[in-house]
């Protein structure tokens, strides 16, 4: 898929709702975990709050601030007719005035900043239809530029990862590690990574990396998730300071026991929650029903965004049916009573028959010296 | 200088004692419950998020790593910081301040209302950028009873300078000093913009900073923008940089311009610039030609027309040529007999 067949999936829809306007407003936040769906739609990170026109017609405007952020804009999407302002309500009470709007919908309103949100509504008006859910529905599958951009930021992970196998130590902080990966990330191409990253000799769960320094008998855990271009995508991986015990490699391993057969049932036409279902029953086969529910886990992977989150997360309440093209990270991150928390997890993409890895290696528990 | 938001914050946060103690913060709560008294309100909720926390972090030295954050602050009594996360994630987040009630943000709307109890009216600070539909959670719930916004005496109240912040945005002044020296000496030795960009915010965790951001141009001459691929490695001439650098919370921001030769352009921005600190004073109105903006927990705090004693101010002279601009900004403490200023980048 290319970005003009995702913009005629969502025409389709508007059509189907007789929309005759979509207003997709970002707000600037360009998250892994947040949904951007004017973002996803552009295939663009605007400086500033922005929106992208969508008329039935299929003719697109993208208007961006502030105003000098139009050198950038022009430069990742010179096929769109581009509108540069300081002032993103009153360069959109210009632009549906040049030509009347219609039936209006809306993506990403809530989400704006308050302020600018109370004009915003003034001028698209209150009867406006939200259309986030059904856009981003649509949307789901990547388009080839984010699968490709997906597979770098995936090489960076697996570098940035052996990376912080080198330099990680018994005494540096959890921040200065964490900051350390990320500066080598972006040094290899990345242009932002949601990095969580914390340690301890037994987690209750992930948390994002504090002063604390490092100590012999710890396990770092990480969810190392560099974008490239925009598209996040994650590996999950756990580090023991120090040489790992002989029964966290055993419980480790059957994490990714777990997560190997999670992935293994990915195709066309599986459930989401046909993953998370396959990797409780490892662990409940291993004894570990009990933890396969919240507080000892939160989900079994998810979306891997550049706007959007699809497939959602991966839980067992989550029957979205896969489709080819949707890329997803599974990752069974679970506490284990003898080991406190721990992270394993991989990329995957949907193919036509089944599914593809995009990493080369699975995650194994490593160590790094004291 | 907007920067583009990270999707997660990763630096040194945790609150140190040693550099900012309680009593600073006692003495903020002090002005800022004066405040509350005089407009009236039972209670006060701030909003910060990673892309904006200056004020939550101004009166609770919280850093939002996550997302949208509040901190809750009674007319008397214990203060409350609503989070994103788990409640596993507490016991880390609580690293982040002196407040010791910090919870899940879970329903906040509802969290807000119980807060306020029977109180008659909720203070708001930063509350502009909110989640709109968060904003309008929280109407709801606390209905009929009004929202007033603080932000107007509050950003006043964190305009003005500590002796001990002083200290700290000289701090962030000598890092980023140590940042566009490392972009112009990395442009000098025939890097491109992205690989200069990079070497400044290296150079600048290496000597301390909290965080680093550089953008740089994407064209000779350009407005410094974010870098958002390995394509826009080139090498430019002349070549501009923004660059932001934190210590402690504390920001200090500023652009350089590189050129192999000297251009009208470079001259207009230092004259304006060297104008503009000539007349920079408490109450002084800046010319033509040179931008101003109040800087500190934030990058930018409020507006430098007029300018304050007190506070701290990034300054931006600009002017384009040819096509091409250049640069020549400072950042200064205003008295209000003149100012001090605590760094100036000069076009190389």
């Amino acid at each position: 898929m290319n970005r003009a067949e995702r913009i005629e999936r969502v025409l389709r829809r508007m059509a189907a709702e007789k929309i005759d306007t979509l207003v997709a407003l970002s707000n600037a936040k360009h998250h892994l975990a947040r949904i951007n769906l004017a973002a996803h739609l552009m295939g663009y990170r605007a400086l500033g709050e922005s929106a992208l026109l969508l008329r039935a017609d299929g003719t697109q405007r993208l208007i961006v601030t502030p105003a000098y952020d139009a050198e950038r804009a022009a430069l990742r999407r010179p096929e769109l007719a581009l509108t540069a302002s300081d002032d993103l309500a009153a360069a959109l009470a210009e632009t549906l005035r040049q030509r009347p709007p219609g039936r209006i919908a809306t993506t990403g309103l809530g989400l704006m900043p308050h302020d600018l949100a109370v004009r915003l509504l003034d001028i698209i008006g209150k009867d406006a239809v939200p259309l986030d859910d059904a856009v981003n529905a649509v949307t789901a599958p990547k388009t080839d530029e984010e699968i490709a951009n997906a597979k770098k930021a995936v090489a960076i992970a697996e570098a940035a990862h052996e990376h912080m196998l080198a330099v990680g130590r018994a005494g540096m902080r959890e921040c200065d590690l964490a900051v350390e990966v990320n500066l080598y990330a972006k040094g290899l191409g990345a242009n932002d990574n949601f990095l969580m990253l914390s340690a301890g000799p037994h987690q209750l769960g992930i948390g994002a990396s504090s002063n604390r320094p490092l100590e012999r008998g710890d396990i770092i855990i990480a969810e190392a998730t560099p974008a490239y271009d925009g598209q996040f995508a994650q590996i999950c991986r756990s580090v023991s300071v120090g040489p790992p015990s002989n029964v966290q490699v055993e419980k480790y391993a059957l994490l990714v026991r777990a997560m190997k057969a999670g992935i293994e049932v990915i195709r066309p036409g599986a459930k989401v929650s046909d993953i998370a279902g396959t990797i409780d029953a490892v662990m409940t086969d291993a004894g570990y029903e009990k933890y396969n529910h919240p507080p000892y886990l939160n989900r079994r992977g998810h979306g891997m965004g550049a706007g959007s989150m699809a497939p959602g997360d991966i839980a067992v309440d989550n029957h979205t049916i896969l489709e080819e093209d949707m890329a997803f990270v599974v990752h069974p991150n679970q506490y284990l009573p003898e080991t406190g928390y721990f992270l394993c997890g991989e990329p995957v993409r949907v193919t036509a028959t089944g599914f593809e890895r995009l990493s080369k290696s699975w995650a194994e528990l490593g160590a790094v010296e004291v | 200088m907007r920067l583009l938001e990270t999707t997660l914050l990763t630096g040194p946060y945790d609150w140190d004692e040693r550099v900012l103690p309680r009593s600073e913060y006692d003495a903020r709560l002090a002005h800022l419950r004066a405040a509350m008294v005089e407009a009236g309100v039972a209670a006060l909720v701030i909003h910060g998020h990673p892309g904006n926390y200056g004020a939550m972090a101004w009166l609770t030295g919280f850093t939002p790593k996550l997302g949208a954050t509040l901190a809750l602050v009674p007319r008397e009594g214990a203060l409350r910081i609503l989070a994103p996360g788990t409640p596993k994630m507490m016991d880390i987040a609580k690293r982040l301040t002196w407040i010791e009630d910090v919870r899940p943000l879970g329903n906040a709307p509802k969290n807000v209302a119980e807060f306020l109890g029977d109180g008659n009216a909720l203070g708001t600070w930063a509350f502009g950028g909110l989640p709109h539909a968060l904003y309008a959670g929280i109407a709801k719930a606390v209905a009929p009873r009004a929202l007033i916004a603080l932000d107007s005496p509050l950003d006043a109240l964190r305009q003005r300078k500590s002796p001990r912040e002083l200290e700290l945005m000289r701090g962030a002044a000598k890092l980023l000093a140590t940042a566009t020296d490392a972009f112009v000496a990395s442009l000098r030795a025939g890097a491109g913009v992205r690989s200069a960009a990079l070497a400044a915010e290296r150079a600048a965790i290496a000597a301390g900073a909290q965080d680093a951001r550089a953008m740089a141009s994407l064209s000779p001459g350009g407005v410094p923008l974010p870098l958002d691929a390995a394509s826009d490695e080139r090498a430019l001439d002349p070549a501009n940089a923004g660059i932001a650098v934190q210590n402690h919370g504390y920001w200090a921001s500023g652009y350089v311009s590189v050129a192999r030769r000297p251009s009208a352009a470079q001259a207009r921005a230092r004259e304006a610039l060297a104008a503009a600190l000539a007349a920079s004073r408490g109450g002084a109105r800046l010319p033509d030609g040179v931008a101003a903006n109040a800087i500190g927990l934030s990058l930018e705090e409020g507006s430098g027309d007029p300018l304050e004693a007190g506070a701290v101010y990034a300054l931006t002279g600009a002017a384009t040529e040819g096509g091409h601009t250049a640069y020549a900004s400072a950042l200064i403490a205003v008295t209000d007999t003149g100012r001090d200023v605590l760094w100036q980048g000069e076009s190389a």
